[in-house]
């Protein structure tokens, strides 16, 4: 116990203290109702965000402000990394893996566009993260790619290289960059995963617990979208499933599987997991996108649930560093949907619902 | 640019190394005028087999007490200073607070002291 105390006391009181310094829900009651985007800009004077009311007065670009907030949250868990022992680091670097996973996937997506398709990519790729995170990605020679061979060729030195290159064949021949995405999604399970095994034995447990609900979260998110957008079989779908942690699995995949309406499949999935949830599910609304914005709602719930419990219980382990990632990863999640949503002129209301 | 722990740790040792030279240097200057006292006085006491034992125990339990005190005082300021010092670094307004858990664990070595104290005051002469 002495280790674990000398272990995480500075990083679990400097997190803490963090913690009590975020947004406050009334701050957050104010921004939404701020009358235009600019206004609720300038709110955010004087608060850790004060870099993109910078930013948004210098460019006038909501994306570019975006993209600071991304910046942020890179150097957030940089800077944590200097914090921690050996083991932690190593589940800090996987969890960096994420933000270069999903940069690559943007990428994919505009190289797919333009060398693919042919599309315009001038004006949304400058939106791409161009700094490295933990391997040398080279943004700009994979989007002047010209053939999935150059692509393969930018990626070289990287581990992205081997798992975008099994995928080149499907790519063509379906004309999507959907199972290459699903690749790389795998490929950070698999190393975040590999990182958490080697914590002692109170970590692994907390850090077990917070990412199954994770990965729950993801592969409920993909059964419901895939099974409802996609009309996928369950031998398809559940090759997309993330395996590793997951306890979405066996009979209980199949009988959520086998539900036609996207409530039930939840309830099915996270009975005795989630309290309120009866509730939560009340308000389903009948057509799609308003499902889809409460499913996500009560997702979102379920890991700030695991969050909450894990701030409660002994503060010296891991949970404390990953309920503060998940928290801050909520706040700028929070923060950009209210900058979009005032960027678009949504009514208070409409706001709210989709916080 | 060396990495931020080796700097610290090379740091520790050599504040260990000055230390322990420190208190070598202060055991050369005074130790032979100890040892001529401790040869003085035994040669002047004539105390009884049983008091020089009691004597003896009183004189570890203290040393231990005191010792021990100051053990368990230091591991826990280094764990609640470094806590102290995590949350100061991001609210510097609730420093005060912080000082007085950092307080707190010093009281340990107060007891101790004490306890040392107390013992050595029950000697028999």
């Amino acid at each position: 116990m002495a280790g674990s105390v000398s272990r995480y006391a500075f990083i679990n009181a400097k997190l803490r203290a963090r913690i009590s310094k975020m947004l406050e829900p009334e701050f957050i009651s104010t921004l939404i109702r701020s009358p235009s985007l600019n206004e609720a800009i300038q709110q955010l004077q004087g608060t850790p965000f004060a870099a993109l009311v910078d930013i948004y007065t210098k460019t006038g670009d909501l994306k570019l402000a975006e993209l600071e907030l991304l910046k942020k949250e890179i150097s957030l868990y940089r800077d944590i990394k200097n914090h921690v022992a050996d083991d932690v680091q190593q589940v800090v670097t996987a969890m960096l893996l994420r933000f270069e996973v999903e940069n690559l996937k943007n990428t994919l997506r505009l190289w797919f566009e333009s060398a693919l398709r042919q599309g315009p990519i001038i004006d949304t790729s400058v939106y791409l993260l161009r700094q490295n995170i933990l391997n040398d990605i080279k943004i700009d020679s994979i989007l002047s790619a010209k053939t999935p061979e150059d692509l393969i060729d930018s990626l070289k030195g990287t581990p992205y290289a081997p798992i975008i290159s099994l995928q080149i064949p499907w790519m063509l021949e379906n004309k999507s960059v959907f199972r290459m995405e699903i690749a790389l999604d795998h490929y950070f399970y698999d190393e975040l995963w590999n990182a958490i095994e080697k914590l002692p034995p109170r970590d692994l447990d907390i850090a077990h617990r917070i990412f199954s609900v994770e990965i729950d979260v993801q592969n409920i998110n993909r059964l419901i979208r895939f099974k409802n957008s996609y009309d996928f079989s369950f031998e398809e779908l559940s090759r997309y499933l993330i395996t590793k942690g997951s306890k979405i699995k066996g009979p209980l995949l199949s009988k959520a599987f086998s539900q036609k309406d996207a409530g039930e499949m939840l309830s099915i999935l996270l009975e005795g997991s989630l309290s309120g949830l009866k509730t939560m599910l009340g308000q389903m609304s009948d057509n799609q996108a308003g499902q889809l914005t409460l499913i996500e709602k009560v997702l979102s719930e379920y890991l700030m649930q695991q969050v909450r419990q894990i701030l409660a219980g002994y503060p010296f382990t891991i949970g404390i560093v990953m309920a503060y990632f998940i928290l801050k990863r909520n706040e700028i999640q929070t923060l950009i949907t209210i900058l979009n949503a005032k960027y678009y002129g949504l009514s208070e209301e409409r706001i709210r619902s989709r916080l | 640019m060396s990495h931020p722990k080796e700097k610290f740790k090379k740091r520790v040792g050599l504040s260990l190394i000055i230390t322990v030279l420190v208190l070598l240097f202060i055991g050369v200057i005074n130790g032979p005028a100890l040892l001529a006292q401790t040869h003085e006085t035994t040669e002047k006491a004539a105390l009884g087999t049983n008091e020089a034992e009691v004597a003896k125990f009183a004189l570890m339990a203290a040393a231990a007490a005191f010792g021990l005190g100051a053990i368990g005082a230091g591991l826990a300021i280094g764990n609640v200073g470094a806590a102290a010092m995590g949350a100061i670094g991001e609210k510097p307004e609730i420093a005060g607070q912080a000082l007085i858990f950092i307080a707190l664990a010093e009281g340990l070595v107060v007891f101790g002291f004490i306890t040392a104290l107390m013992i050595l005051g029950n000697i028999p002469q």
